[in-house]
């Protein structure tokens, strides 16, 4: 198999809070192949920001990141701010959840779009309008020449997330991390920006990493997915195992706990309690104060993350004994 | 709905704990905001010397000493009768400024309640009930802001005659436009909230909704508005005594005290001395109390 | 037989557009024009749409916390929308509402104690001891522990406050519940504990329900009847799993179609709409919809489709039908 594009690996963040340090993020392993759609899910607080974030180096200054995330071979977390620099925007790029917040207001669109041209690849003024103008066509925006003289609050939401994506776009990078692009649309604006964006990366042959709540939006996106739970992956499988065989019982949880939209209307399943704040984390498995099958073992000992079979890696005690291919099992 | 009902209690042992720490808690926002403990202690030590004034002072502040005067008629500088030097009538200079605390205090702090009145309601009526009500309201704040301050004060004290009742009372029937913008800029924040909508949909009256649950929501700006406030009228008393139309002599303040020294400054400097260090330590205390109250009540400011 | 309990009547709200230094009005946005429907005793009726629908000022014109431009919502055979403030303030014991943001729902300065005791003290209803049992019932009721009530709202999760916030809507024992998308603020694990809650509620104080969502799973899981707006008008009303087999106007479709399916290997064919939603200030004639419709004829541009039942008991304002 071909070497990962991008490979975390138990990467830590805590942030320092009152005088002590709360950890966000306790070993997070993912890897990501080159073309490859990934999706991150959980609920909020569980993470999945963070470690997008940490892989731009976006953390704020109060935040501890250890551990190691490689990208085409070279450790993000030792570079230099200037390299880093070079990276971003080219390499790997990123959609925000709220275009109105990540892009700048006073800024015509047209050069928004057009400064990573200018910061990375050095063209000409005439060269890089004719880019813009492609990219805008290229994210379906029907009048460029108008939209490249606009302001982002002319646009709708829709519109703007286009725009994003156009920006996200402009040096071809090899990795697009988008945190939640469609949570502030409506679903049929929704389905335009996701149908958009997966034609990009499948044309383009990015990676794609995306970062959501909804698992809707992963079934539809995603080749493979990761479930996170209080700063924990507890669950990573290719998408359609993942739905049709779930193993973490809160992936079970999360996914019985949504109404259907087909067939019969039964009561629904809730997962019972709430979230653990990151200064209460239990000992132990995280979600076994919530968990149905806890185990005496699940409150005292954390289970290890481990692969069960070619497609599937989880942590939880339950799959210890349902090994399906110890050969590939790692502790 | 068993499980969220352990969930609430898991919460409510954590919770419990912060009965005992109440006490800790003062002590941690005095360390987060060293100014408001700055502030706060100076502010406190002039409220002292107000209080105290009569059992600080060394002499009484009116009297015209012949002891402060020397043989050729100049004031007498610090010695050990008057630590801190006489002025020109032979007054003890000291004590003028201990009990002038007193005026600066009462016409600083008074004043700014007036405002603080006036701009509360004018702000919130206006705010709240909005249309012609809030663009008459509005227009006169503007109107108030765009006056020449100084010279509008002037002009009320000297229809009313100076005295230090009629000072406070100028300077805070004019000085609310501020505080009126401020706390009709909340009152529109504050309405549109949800809390407001249901409270409407219970079927709580106007009043009722003004009262409970919007006013509980500007105490925070309005408070350190207030502050502010209270030492910029400190300052405006001084000027305007200073300018001869604020609190009259013999009556003791600041303002006039420096204006005294002014004429005799270069024969008699320990005359500005004190007067402009008290007026120095009250708006600085006044102004590093209410940006340090800024910093604590109001996150969206500073750190 | 249903017992209608509360029936709109050409509800309209029109917002005015105001410009210049005058501030005169130069137009305005009719949020919800021309809505009538009927909602039965125990029933619970969906408002779907995406934002700008007038869904929610839809719910908020109902309760009059905002005033109706003209229409009728006739409660107990008086028509509350002309009614004066004293005699409004009787029926507001029997029409609450649930908002959508559990975080700006319950004012930070009180404890919940005092919240969930405020609209009793505003209806001067019973003694001091008896509104604290009240209260603790309530509290017990929407699942939550009684000692809440020496707590402040910060000191709870988004589902707890939502809980509360349930809790006081419920302390008058209203008949009618306005839902202005009560779960849509909620983590997924949170959000189906809040409809459950809300099911058991329904049974037992016998709620009648108008829940407003944009989300279309949760409306089908628990609504009887569902009603489709787009741009302040209405445009299908059905039976839910009548609407979800065979939904009839074109928009409906579409916003079905949209729904991102949360099962891969069942892939459904999705109707994408061209464009964005038209500016509410100067909607497109004819059908409002004819800019965005896959199905669009001639005379969809000229003539507005009246609302006409396509079936039995399926209505929707389409030339089509």
């Amino acid at each position: 198999m071909e070497k990962p594009l991008l490979d975390i690996s138990n990467l830590k963040v805590s942030f320092k809070s009152d005088g002590t340090y709360l950890n966000a993020l306790s070993g997070v392993n993912l890897s990501i192949y080159p073309g490859e759609s990934v999706a991150l899910v959980g609920e909020s607080g569980c993470g999945k920001s963070v470690t997008s974030l940490s892989i731009m180096r976006l953390l704020k200054a109060n935040a501890k990141v250890e551990g190691q995330i490689s990208f085409n071979g070279k450790n993000l977390l030792s570079l230099g701010t200037k390299e880093m620099r070079k990276i971003r925007g080219q390499d790997v790029s990123m959609i925000f959840q709220e275009p109105m917040s990540a892009l700048n207001p006073v800024i015509r669109i047209g050069d928004q779009i057009g400064e990573p041209l200018f910061l990375h690849e050095k063209l000409t003024k005439r060269q890089i309008k004719t880019r813009v103008l492609e990219l805008l066509r290229l994210v379906g925006i029907a009048r460029p020449e108008e939209i490249y003289r606009e302001y982002i609050h002319q646009l709708s939401g829709g519109m703007r997330q286009r725009v994003m994506i156009a920006m996200a776009m402009a040096c071809k990078p090899k990795l697009i991390i988008a945190d939640e692009p469609t949570t502030a649309l409506d679903v049929t604006v929704q389905a335009q920006i996701l149908d958009l964006l997966r034609n990009l990366q499948k044309e383009n042959n990015m990676a794609l990493l995306l970062i959501t709540h909804d698992l809707g939006v992963v079934s539809e996106m995603c080749e493979r997915a990761a479930v996170m739970y209080a700063g924990k992956i507890v669950e990573e499988s290719t998408v359609d195992t993942l739905f049709n065989d779930p193993r973490h019982p809160y992936t079970k949880g999360l996914i019985s706990s949504i109404p259907k939209l087909e067939g019969e209307r039964n009561r629904l399943k809730p997962i019972p309690g709430n979230v653990p704040s990151l200064a209460n984390m239990p000992q132990g498995c995280r979600f076994a104060p919530r968990c149905e099958f806890a185990m005496e073992q699940c409150i005292h000992q954390e289970p290890s993350y481990m692969a069960i079979n070619k497609k599937t890696s989880v942590g939880c005690w339950l799959e210890r004994g349902n090994n399906d291919d110890r050969s590939t099992a790692t502790s | 709905m068993d499980t969220s009902q352990i969930q609430t209690t898991n919460v409510s042992t954590v919770n419990n704990r912060t009965g005992l720490k109440s006490r800790n808690k003062v002590f941690k926002v005095l360390r987060t905001y060293p100014m408001i403990l700055v502030g706060g202690l100076m502010v406190f030590t002039l409220l002292l010397i107000a209080i105290f004034a009569p059992l600080i002072a060394t002499h009484n502040p009116i009297t015209q000493y012949p002891t402060g005067i020397s043989d050729i008629g100049a004031p007498k500088g610090p010695n050990s009768e008057f630590i801190f030097g006489a002025d020109s009538i032979g007054r003890d200079v000291f004590s003028r400024v201990i009990y002038g605390t007193r005026v600066s205090l009462e016409v600083g702090i008074f004043a700014s309640l007036i405002s603080l009145f006036i701009g509360v309601t004018l702000g919130v009526v206006s705010g709240y009930f909005g249309k012609w009500v809030d663009m008459v309201i509005m227009r006169i704040t503007d109107t108030m802001l765009a006056f020449p301050f100084l010279l509008f004060v002037i002009a009320l004290v000297a229809v009313l005659k100076p005295s230090i009742t009629n000072v406070f009372i100028a300077i805070g029937v004019l000085g609310w436009a501020m505080m009126t913008r401020i706390v009709r800029g909340e009152v529109l924040k504050v309405k549109e909230l949800e809390y407001v909508q249901s409270a409407k949909a219970l079927g709580a009256s106007n009043f009722v909704i003004i009262f409970k649950e919007i006013l509980p929501n500007v105490v925070a700006p309005v408070i350190v508005m207030g502050t502010l406030l209270v030492g910029q009228n400190i300052m405006l008393e001084a000027a305007l005594s200073f300018l001869g139309i604020g609190i009259q002599p013999p009556t003791a303040s600041w303002g006039n005290m420096l204006q005294d020294g002014m004429n005799t400054y270069q024969i008699a400097p320990w005359l500005i001395y004190l007067p402009g260090f008290a007026l120095l330590w009250a708006t600085l205390g006044f102004n590093l109390l209410g940006d340090g109250l800024r910093d604590w009540l109001d996150p969206t400011v500073g750190n | 037989m249903t017992e209608a309990l509360l029936q709109v009547k050409n509800l309209k709200k029109y917002f005015p557009i105001k410009k210049g230094i005058l501030q005169q009005t130069v137009g305005h946005v009719k949020a919800v024009d021309n809505v009538s429907f009927t909602v039965n005793k125990g029933e619970t009726i969906g408002i779907v749409g995406e934002s700008g629908c007038g869904k929610s000022t839809t719910g908020k014109t109902i309760l009059r916390l905002l005033e109706p431009t003209d229409g009728e919502i006739i409660y107990k055979n008086e028509n509350l929308a002309s009614l004066s403030a004293s005699k409004l303030k009787e029926y507001r014991k029997e029409m609450q509402i649930v908002f959508q943001d559990p975080f700006s729902s319950l004012n930070p300065r009180y404890r919940i104690g005092r919240i969930l005791e405020r609209p009793m003290e505003i209806h001067n209803l019973y003694t001091k001891k008896e509104r604290k049992q009240k209260v603790a019932e309530i509290l017990q009721k929407c699942g939550m522990d009684p000692s809440a009530v020496n707590k402040f709202p910060h000191e709870f999760s988004g589902g707890q406050r939502q809980r509360i916030g349930i809790a006081r809507a419920l302390t008058l024992n209203p008949n009618l519940l306005i839902l202005d998308e009560p779960v849509s603020a909620l983590d997924v694990s949170i959000q189906s504990q809040i409809i459950n809650l809300l099911e058991d509620l329904q049974d037992e104080m016998d709620l009648t329900y108008l829940f407003i969502s944009h989300d279309l799973s949760v409306v089908r899981h628990i609504s009887d009847r569902i009603l489709v707006m787009y741009l302040g008008q209405m445009f299908e009303m059905s039976e839910t799993m009548a609407l979800f087999k065979e939904p009839l106007h074109p928009y409906t479709r579409a916003l079905l179609s949209a729904i991102p399916v949360h099962n891969p290997t069942e892939k459904r064919e999705r109707i994408v709409l061209k464009g964005d939603l038209p500016s509410p200030s100067n909607p497109p004639g004819g059908c409002v919809f004819h800019t965005r419709c896959p199905s669009a004829m001639d005379i969809c541009k000229q003539v507005k489709p009246d609302w006409k039942q396509a079936k039995d008991g399926h209505f929707v304002a389409c030339h089509l039908y």
